[in-house]
């Protein structure tokens, strides 16, 4: 079972910007939830920041999220890109997709990993030569 | 996270000192109670975090949560 629960830029948007009535926000809590349950650790890749941090006033909830100190930032190194760029090549993706690969390229080195994400499909495919990363949608 | 390291003495129970000391050796002490240290230090806010969520917006519904429960077991 997985030790380790990362999470994309939707994943982490739909904490951040959770409301009562949304279905990712209500699936991203459970998932977090079954992590607290695993005392797992929960990451996300520093590329994702990219994606939800636009120096705008929707950073604040993303940054409230991030300083509870209950979410740690894996910062890309160049083994990471590596390990993505091959990724990419095996799943016939171009590099539109590479924060995809840097997402589940993180969770491979960091063990065995769920990826929470809105975007199965592509985290799916990427993840395919990965035994040790499975996906979970939001 | 802040820089450098700080020195501090713990007293810790002997049977649980002499199963630390089996586990890593006496060098490696700070770096295994620094990681220990730092999951459980996350684990609390994990917790806090969810417990504020559940407080703002209400409970998780139990079929949601149960099916992140059955994704986690097959991972």
């Amino acid at each position: 079972m997985a030790e380790v629960l990362i999470l994309d830029a939707e994943a982490l948007s739909a904490l951040a910007h959770a409301t009562a009535r949304s279905v990712a926000a209500a699936r991203a809590r459970a998932i977090l939830a079954v992590a607290h349950e695993h005392r797992a650790l929960v990451r996300v890749p520093s590329a994702v920041l990219a994606e939800v941090c636009r120096g705008g006033a929707r950073d604040a909830a993303v940054n409230r999220v991030l300083a509870s100190g209950a979410i740690a930032i894996v910062n890309l190194d160049a083994a990471i890109a590596r390990r993505a760029g091959a990724l990419l090549a095996a799943a016939k993706m171009s590099s539109a997709h590479a924060v995809d690969a840097f997402v589940v390229a993180t969770a491979a080195a960091l063990g065995r990993a769920i990826v929470a994400t809105g975007d199965p499909d592509d985290i799916g495919r990427l993840a395919a030569r990965e035994p040790h990363v499975s996906v979970y949608a939001l | 996270m802040a820089s450098g390291v700080a020195k501090i003495s713990i007293s810790l129970p002997r049977d649980l000192a002499k199963a630390l000391a089996r586990r890593v050796g006496a060098r490696s002490v700070s770096e295994f109670a620094a990681r220990a240290i730092r999951h459980e230090l996350e684990h609390e806010r994990l917790g806090a975090l969810l417990g504020e969520l559940d407080e703002n917006l209400g409970p998780v519904a139990p079929g949601v949560l149960e099916e992140a429960r059955a994704a986690w077991r097959k991972s």
